[in-house]
């Protein structure tokens, strides 16, 4: 049996701190892009103030990506603490992305973002713009690797087991590049960062209109983040509904948990947009559902069949069952590793294996295993359906919402009179905070959705966990906790000291000999 | 100068943009001593588990009792 203790602190260690670098890494991929888009108007059209706008915001970005960096390598030694089985059980194929992620994606990132600061005055105006872009590609190839691995976590395919070195290894690392469900992360992701960088140039830029100050800085701003906003905004509902396909076609579970779906409904299944689940009565209470709907989002046909989380459990108690027979025939080969009956009957059953090590968290022996330790053990397949269900919904509202603001922005960029609502300007202000939230709630619908598995189907989370104690992995969370916190507060005050500040404050514009021209005036009136 | 016209010398080697830059390198130096004394700190005392096949193989296979004796099965 498993310190559950060991397994809820490292969890939650690892989900503090992937939350907490997850705070900085949308903003990163969003801004490099408008950094890359003022820049190249800059480029095209010589004109000063676009230059000076990409500096500004560049200010903003370097502080984003300075508090960032690094706070995704504490993850990396928690594999090594705290997820040591896990490790060695699929390093194999989850080290490669992350290595590709740091040799390739991470160092042209670092590179170009130092020639982006300091090559201002030392590269031409074209060399300049295409090290931005290359930041902003190499920003974003980061973000790639990331997820290529985490999809793999989600849809384990281009793998399989080996009893010889007892871990999982690479059979085509195609199959892993391209598995679906990472390129639909990758691209619902990466929208979503856009969407929160534009966010954040928005309100920021609605901000200096409310006080009067900036104005055709600010106005510029606007209407960069609010055309990159609105397509940002729709490719995540767009991409988002790929994801949620893949899903439907490769976690049946994590998608009837969204949906608090307990039955199988006939085809096309229903949504429930609103709902209360009850998991103790496994019912939906005050259900308002929208017939057809998620069938056709789900398996884009009038008669596919979305299965209920009953059937899905039953399934799971058959898959455990199988899983027991591999089981029992890994515990021959130990002792005989030429038994080919045993060989047979593990290659027959290894597809099933991580089910039947669900029990090894309840039961020292799973081969004991009672009728009613394979439902209970079937039954801890479902994952924490209230947290989906509601995560998923906050995380969908936000999505129309910005759908929304960033179509109002762009009309009233297209009118120019961004500046001429004050209620709008404070929306804008005030929905700065929303893009976070909808993001740190995807997180949580695609992680806390995988549970129980650390790899789906594979190996259950509970199995990853090192051999250490619960005191052990406290005293370094209260470690993270500290160091992030500290992190936190430098990050706060430096961003609201150079967001208030703004282009005037930091004497970036109106250029000097303007400035002088406006003394002048002031002076003379 | 207007909007349009000489590109003047870039924010970033002007005085207030150096202090922006020493600000950030100086924070970057501050996280690197943090990460580092977090990992003497927090890490580095934690015990190494065994991940030799052996040792997986036990962890996945073996019951208590097996495990407490070293024999197996």
């Amino acid at each position: 049996m498993i310190d559950p203790d060991v397994v809820t602190l490292s969890r939650l260690q690892f989900a503090l701190t992937a939350l907490y670098h997850f705070l900085f890494v949308p903003l990163t991929l969003g801004l490099s892009w408008l950094l890359a888009i003022m820049e190249s108007v800059y480029a095209m059209t010589g004109r000063e103030i676009w230059k000076r706008m990409t500096q500004y915001w560049a200010v903003l970005f370097g502080i984003n990506f300075a508090m960032g960096v690094a706070t995704g390598v504490t993850m990396e030694f928690q594999f090594g603490t705290n997820w040591a089985y896990y490790s060695h059980y699929v390093g194999d194929v989850f080290g490669t992305p992350l290595a590709l992620e740091g040799l390739m994606a991470f160092f042209l990132e670092a590179t170009f973002i130092g020639l982006f600061f300091f090559g201002w005055d030392r590269l031409s105006r074209v060399k300049h713009l295409a090290v931005t872009w290359l930041l902003a590609l190499g920003t974003n190839l980061s973000a790639l690797w990331i997820l290529i691995a985490n999809g793999w976590m989600q849809f384990p395919v281009g793998a399989e087991f080996n009893l010889d070195t007892m871990r999982m290894e690479v059979t085509s690392f195609a199959a892993v590049m391209f598995n679906p469900v990472a390129q639909a992360k990758f691209v619902h992701t990466v929208s979503a960062g856009y969407v929160l960088g534009s966010m954040f140039v928005l309100s920021i830029s609605a901000w200096h209109l409310l006080k009067g100050r900036n104005v055709e800085f600010a106005k510029r701003s606007m209407t960069v983040a609010a055309s990159f906003g609105l397509a940002s905004a729709l490719s995540v509902v767009v991409l988002g509904d790929e994801s949620g396909y893949t899903v439907s076609e490769n976690q049946k579970m994590k998608l009837a948990a969204i949906e608090a779906m307990w039955e199988t409904e006939p085809a096309p299944a229903s949504f429930t947009v609103f709902g209360f689940p009850d998991v103790e009565n496994r019912t939906t209470h005050f259900a308002i559902r929208i017939p057809w709907v998620m069938g056709l989002i789900g398996t884009r046909s009038i008669d596919g069949v979305l299965p209920g989380i009953h059937e899905l459990v039953d399934e799971a108690e058959q898959r455990i069952g199988k899983g027991l027979q591999a089981y029992a025939a890994m515990q021959r080969l130990r002792v005989d590793r030429n038994d080919a009956a045993a060989r047979a009957a593990f290659d027959a059953n290894k597809a099933d294996l991580g089910y039947a090590l669900l029990l090894k968290r309840t039961l020292d022996d799973p081969t004991k295993a009672t009728h009613a330790d394979l439902q209970r053990a079937a039954a801890s397949t479902i994952p924490n359906v209230p947290v989906l269900f509601w995560s998923f919904r906050i995380m969908v509202a936000c999505g129309v919402y910005f759908i929304a603001l960033f179509a109002y922005s762009f009309w009233l960029a297209s009118k120019r009179r961004l500046d001429a609502r004050r209620w709008y300007l404070k929306l804008a202000l005030w929905s700065l905070p929303l893009p976070w939230l909808a993001i740190e709630l995807g997180w949580i619908v695609a992680e806390y959705g995988r549970q129980p598995w650390a790899i789906s189907g594979v190996l259950p989370t509970a199995l990853g966990v090192s051999s250490v104690s619960a005191g052990q992995v406290l005293f370094s969370i209260i470690g993270f906790v500290v160091f992030y916190t500290a992190l936190a507060v430098v990050d706060a005050v430096l961003m609201f000291r150079y967001a208030r500040k703004g282009p005037d404050g930091l004497g970036m514009w109106p250029p000097a000999d303007e400035r002088a021209h406006e003394r002048e005036i002031d002076v003379g009136t | 100068m207007t909007s349009s016209g000489h590109s003047a010398a870039s924010w970033f080697a002007t005085r207030a943009g150096r202090r922006y830059g020493i600000e950030l390198g100086l924070l970057l130096f501050a996280k690197l001593i943090l990460l580092v004394a977090l990992y003497f700190l927090f890490i580095a005392p934690q015990p190494r588990t065994n991940t030799s096949p052996d040792a997986v193989q036990s962890h996945l296979l073996d019951t208590k009792a097996a495990a407490a004796t070293g024999k197996f099965p």
